[in-house]
């Protein structure tokens, strides 16, 4: 029976109402609000249901540590999933959803299962649907789990921003110890970013009484930020660290204005002070999570930042001082506050009924809470059950950072030790108990010295708060307590998970699900390790604890993705000629990272478009844009020694202005790429590499000049893209470069096949190569990308008389495929060796070392059924085999497969099918007839030559 | 097969630069670009084209990309031809493959923060660095003008982010 109260409210204006809905309900709320505030005033007692078993769940917490008010938020048709209500603030018109619950929080349909809790013990699902498979329970388990929806229909919004920053001090946390340190280290002349998850800066002294150099707190809170400020230091609030990560990257997210998207901060901070506080630990009572059962901290935050009263009839029950200010608080505000008291004491609260030397039993209510039970068996009447268990230090970040913990009997509490990655804590994180000790400490972690001053753990002497108790749950309970709310994991889990032997905490962790997901133990963490400890008999610090994960908070993924997303995810390469390709009527695909031209003309005809181009090729002349091909340079007294390394074909036979087609493998053997390589001076190589591999060969070479060349003696510089490549290929292809007028006597003409020249296109160097990847006579010209534009049009101007036409990637890959020309990756696959290609020269023999050479004498590459490189024909008329279809055999029981098809095309020239693939002994099977499959299809194919076309290459040198 | 042309918006013109951060961006024609690797002290001396130093002054001037390599940037061919030379360097001309963009403005910080993880951008004695992702060589010339090399088969993906980034920094 939550209201708002007459006054009060240090973070809402009461002059700006608004208004939203939740599950379909009007809710009224004042302009600083946050979703939480908001439910309460309004007396919303269920916010949502418990992952598991579906029971009612109000509201805990009033920050980062809620485990239960987990929402959807529609603002201005954006959906917004799993957000928490208690850190998101209200807005006017906004449609809230609670997350786990159909049709809403209050009816849920699916509240039943509660009922069946004894049968839904921890993991078991994996236990109950073995048979016949877990996968067929799968899909509906998943469905019934989980928390909020997306919207998959969503307009996107403007990505992410993502920003880096470095600076010398991070501080998270602007509560009394960060301020205290980023002032401290601000006035020491440092960069300091510092950071507050919340609106305001102050942390607790926005709420609790607290006086600092003779003023209220909230009040020096805003002085010291301004001083802060003026310092040079930058402020950031309503920011988040969710995580440490290497080399002390700390990832912030920060939330801005309503609706939009937040952004992500990578900051590379010099050192970190950790002032991230503390969270309240639950009580342990039977049926603790009833709605109406919170943190008293919380309750004290609703009253005295959003002007909400918890209840009519407040239980606090406590086993530390922190509550006498919150049970103060709320008896002043109105309500009948009892305060029940864990430890014997004396001291009267004024209008407080104290309790003491008493603890809760178990509460009462169907789906709020109504009344309690003392472990004296004294009964209570209740609206309102406000509780701490003690405070746990927050040391996420420090524990993702690498920091080790060691538990602090005294304070009940797993406290950081020595610094990890330049992440020092400071304040409550630290174990400070007092405002004295938070203020000096934070001091401490902000001056320039910290590091080496950085005490193992607070002195006990420091101490000016009153001890408190520790009540953890224990086993004796024989009805469910709840130990970790967000995950539905009650002692009773932990229990079963003892009794079947998961007696590691990591074990307990994920066995029972206990501090995983959105919740990373912020409140169960400690209860279920002294738990643990408890039934194992052991002590708190031999159980330990485990490694916090980032993120600290759930964050949202487009934060991560930023402006990467759709065309900026894996962009492609673009052709210098993209823009003219366009112009000509180009289609584009994507080949080796590239977008390029498939093919030129109507998208609709595409299929007779192909084979037309390729046709073309054949009988006249054709033009293709070829830029992509890797034009490696290796240059130096050794690039000749270097390139007949790296290459398995003969290199240093090569005499300046001739090329060679050559393999590369790898240390394996196997073909890592193929390609042309150019000789163009005496100590001046190119490799002209594969179009999708050059950055491969590019790393492979420059690794291999490392490793075992002078490095002052071979250089290599990847020069492909400062040079467009355009091919043309085909019968008169030479007499169209002759007519280019490239300053060369005899050019194209009289120039043979596998040879280099130099010459001048419009004042500028072009590089002529006589090599062919189409089995015709072709020409790569290759000059400056930016001024391949001109080339380009030249060429369709001076071949029009021979019926030129540009043509795309399909149609080569049939005219190479025609000749049995590999593409490697494709016709080749990671086994695949140069013999297995039909590429056998005697390098084995020389004395020369090569890349690779060791592996070509092993067992493998001698095993006589490698499946070699074959071409297929089917029977006329048939229809082209599938490129992926097995080819098999069997022995009357079981199909094996012998190898596969690797490339398939129509040949346009030859009028049939062709088709080349890896089979086992190909090489020596030519005229055998094999079985095909594919896809539940069988076919027949016949073993065949490789090369369908010109086998005896008498148009290369046309 | 997709149509992936139309996934892409044709490569842009440099010429119109992209509204971006407010910064004045510009191509930077005219310019010869040439990898020189190997004696770079012995080169420096003979062409008289300093290297490695923070802001590159003049108009003829080179930077480190790696321990033993530099992009010289000239307004003229480099003399010696492509290659190796005696002097002890390997030279290959690059000017075709890097688009040469210079950038200024009051929102310079804003966007390297954005395209790089660097607190500077002359922290380094090397200019090659990762800029939104690619490979890329990057100095300043003056207190808010910097001057970006990319691979030009990149270039469409680099004005593309630029406006995709500033859109997300506009919060």
């Amino acid at each position: 029976v939550s209201f708002r109260t007459a006054a009060g409210g240090s973070e809402i204006d009461r002059s700006r109402p608004i208004r939203f809905t939740f599950d379909g309900q009007r809710v009224d709320a004042f302009f600083g609000d946050t979703i939480a505030s908001a439910l309460f005033a309004a007396d919303i007692a269920i916010v949502g249901r418990s992952f598991k078993y579906h029971r009612p769940r109000g509201i805990w917490g009033a920050g980062v540590e809620e485990p239960n008010a987990y929402v959807d938020v529609v603002t201005g048709g954006q959906r917004q999933t799993n957000v928490r209500a208690t850190t998101t603030a209200a807005q006017g018109g906004m449609v809230v959803h609670s997350v786990n619950a159909w049709p809403s929080a209050v009816n849920d349909r699916k509240g039943a299962l509660d009922r069946a809790a004894r049968f839904l013990p921890a993991a078991f699902y994996y236990k109950t649907f073995m048979w016949p498979a877990w996968r067929y329970f799968q899909p509906a388990i998943r469905a019934m789990a989980g928390l909020g929806q997306i919207d998959i229909g969503q307009t996107p919004q403007r990505p992410a921003d993502q920003i880096n920053y470095h600076c010398d001090v991070l501080v998270v946390g602007a509560g009394p110890a960060g301020l205290a340190a980023a002032n401290t280290a601000a006035s020491e002349g440092s960069a300091v970013l510092l950071i507050d998850n919340r609106p305001l800066p102050g942390g607790m002294l926005r709420y609790r009484e607290a006086q600092i150099d003779g003023m209220a707190g909230a009040k020096w809170a805003e002085q010291a930020i301004d001083r802060f400020q003026s310092l040079g230091g930058v402020y950031l609030p309503q920011t988040t660290a969710f995580g440490v990560y290497d080399h002390g990257l700390v990832g912030l997210y920060q939330e801005r204005t309503a609706g939009a998207q937040g952004a992500l901060w990578r900051v590379r901070a010099k050192r970190t002070v950790m002032a991230s506080g503390s969270i309240e630990r639950p009580l342990p009572f039977v049926a603790n999570d009833l709605p109406g059962i919170m943190s008293a901290d919380a309750a004290l935050q609703y009253l005295r930042r959003y002007g909400v009263l918890s209840g009519r009839r407040i239980v606090c029950a406590t086993t530390n001082n922190s509550t006498d200010e919150v049970a103060a608080a709320l008896s002043e505000a109105g309500a009948e506050v009892t305060l029940v008291d864990a430890r014997p004491r004396a001291a009267d609260i004024p209008g407080v009924t104290v309790m003491a030397n008493r603890t809760i039993a178990a509460a009462s209510g169907r789906k709020r809470v109504t009344g309690l039970v003392l472990d004296d068996g004294h009964r209570l009447e209740a609206d309102s059950v406000v509780v701490s268990g003690g405070w746990t230090p927050s040391v996420h970040l420090y524990s993702q950072a690498g920091g080790s913990l060691s538990w602090d009997e005294d304070r009940g509490a797993f406290l950081p030790t020595t610094p990890a990655q330049n992440v020092l804590p400071a304040g409550a994180a630290a174990g400070a108990l007092s405002l004295d000790e938070a203020l000096a400490g934070g001091e401490k972690a902000g001056a320039a010295n910290a590091i080496s001053q950085l005490p193992r753990q607070p002195s006990r002497n420091n101490l000016d708060h009153p001890a408190s108790v520790n009540l953890w749950p224990s086993k004796s309970s024989k009805e469910r307590v709840w130990i970790d709310y967000q995950n539905d994991v009650t002692s009773k889990d932990v229990e079963l998970a003892v009794r079947e032997n998961f007696v590691s905490v990591e074990h307990l962790k994920r066995y029972t699900t206990l501090g995983m997901a959105p919740d990373q133990g912020k409140t169960s963490n400690l209860n279920g390790l002294a738990l643990l400890a408890e039934l194992t008999k052991r002590q708190i610090p031999e159980v330990g604890t485990t490694r916090y994960r980032p993120p600290f908070v759930p964050i949202p993924v487009s934060a991560f993705r930023g402006a990467s997303g759709n065309a900026l995810l894996a962009p492609l390469r673009r052709l210098p000629l993209e823009n003219v390709h366009r112009s000509n009527g180009a289609n584009f695909g994507e080949y080796g990272g590239w977008l390029r031209p498939v093919c030129y003309g109507d998208r609709a005809n595409m299929r007779s478009i192909i084979p037309d181009e390729a046709k073309r090729a054949r009988d006249s002349v054709a033009l293709f844009d070829g830029s992509p091909l890797g034009k490696i340079e290796v240059i130096g007294p050794q690039a000749s020694a270097f390139v007949e390394f790296v290459q398995f074909g003969p290199m240093a036979s090569l005499v300046p202005g001739r090329c060679r087609y050559s393999l590369m493998l790898s240390e394996g053997g196997v073909v890592f790429d193929d390609g042309i390589v150019m000789r163009l001076e005496e100590d001046r190589y190119l490799i002209s590499c594969s179009s999708a591999h050059v950055s491969a060969v590019h790393a492979q070479l420059e690794e291999w000049r490392q490793d075992r060349f002078d490095r002052n003696s071979v250089f290599i510089h990847d020069a492909t893209t400062s040079l467009a490549t355009l091919t043309v290929t085909g019968p008169s292809a030479g007499e169209v470069v002759s007519r280019l007028n490239l300053g060369i006597d005899g050019i194209a003409m009289g120039q043979p096949h596998l040879s280099v020249r130099e010459g001048t296109f419009e004042g500028l160097p072009i590089r002529i190569a006589r090599v062919s990847f189409t089995g015709d006579t072709s020409f790569e010209l290759s000059l400056r990308a930016d001024a391949a534009e001109r080339l380009w049009k030249r060429l369709l101007l001076v071949g029009d008389d021979f019926n030129i036409a540009p043509i795309g990637i399909e149609a080569l890959m049939i005219l190479r495929a025609e000749k049995g020309y590999i593409v490697a990756g494709k016709d080749t696959d990671g086994t695949t060796m140069p013999h297995d290609v039909g590429v056998k020269q005697a390098r084995s023999k020389s004395g020369l070392e090569f890349v690779g050479r060791r592996s070509l004498s092993t067992e493998e590459a001698l095993r006589e059924d490698r499946r070699q490189l074959v071409g297929l024909a089917v029977e006329q008329g048939a229809a082209a085999l599938s490129t992926g279809a097995h080819a098999v055999e069997t022995d009357g029981r079981n199909w094996r497969s012998i190898g596969f098809v690797t490339s398939s095309y129509d040949s346009p020239v030859l009028g049939r099918p062709i088709a080349l693939g890896l089979i086992e002994r190909g090489a020596s099977r030519y005229g055998e007839t094999i079985r095909m499959r594919h896809l539940g299809s069988e076919c027949e194919a016949q073993i065949c030559a490789p090369c369908a076309f010109d086998p005896e290459g008498a148009r290369i040198d046309g | 097969m997709a149509e992936l042309g139309e996934c892409w918006q044709p490569l842009p013109d440099w010429s119109v630069a992209p509204a971006a951060y407010g910064l004045d961006i510009r191509p930077v024609d005219g310019v010869f670009q040439t990898l020189v690797s190997g004696n770079l002290e012995e080169w420096s001396a003979k062409t008289g084209i300093a290297y490695g130093v923070a802001r590159p002054l003049g108009l003829d001037y080179a930077v480190r990309v790696a321990r033993d390599r530099i992009l010289v940037i000239t307004r003229q061919p480099l003399p010696s031809r492509p290659g190796w030379s005696t002097d002890g360097h390997a030279t290959t001309d690059v000017s075709g493959g890097y688009l040469l963009l210079e950038i200024w403005g009051a929102r310079l910080p804003e966007l390297l923060s954005r395209a790089t993880t660097l607190p500077k951008l002359d922290a380094s004695p090397s200019a090659a660095i990762r800029f939104a992702g690619l490979d890329a060589v990057a100095y300043l010339v003056a207190q808010d003008t910097m001057r970006l090399h990319v691979d030009r088969s990149h270039s469409g993906y680099l004005w593309s982010w630029l406006l995709a980034t500033d859109e997300a920094s506009s919060g």
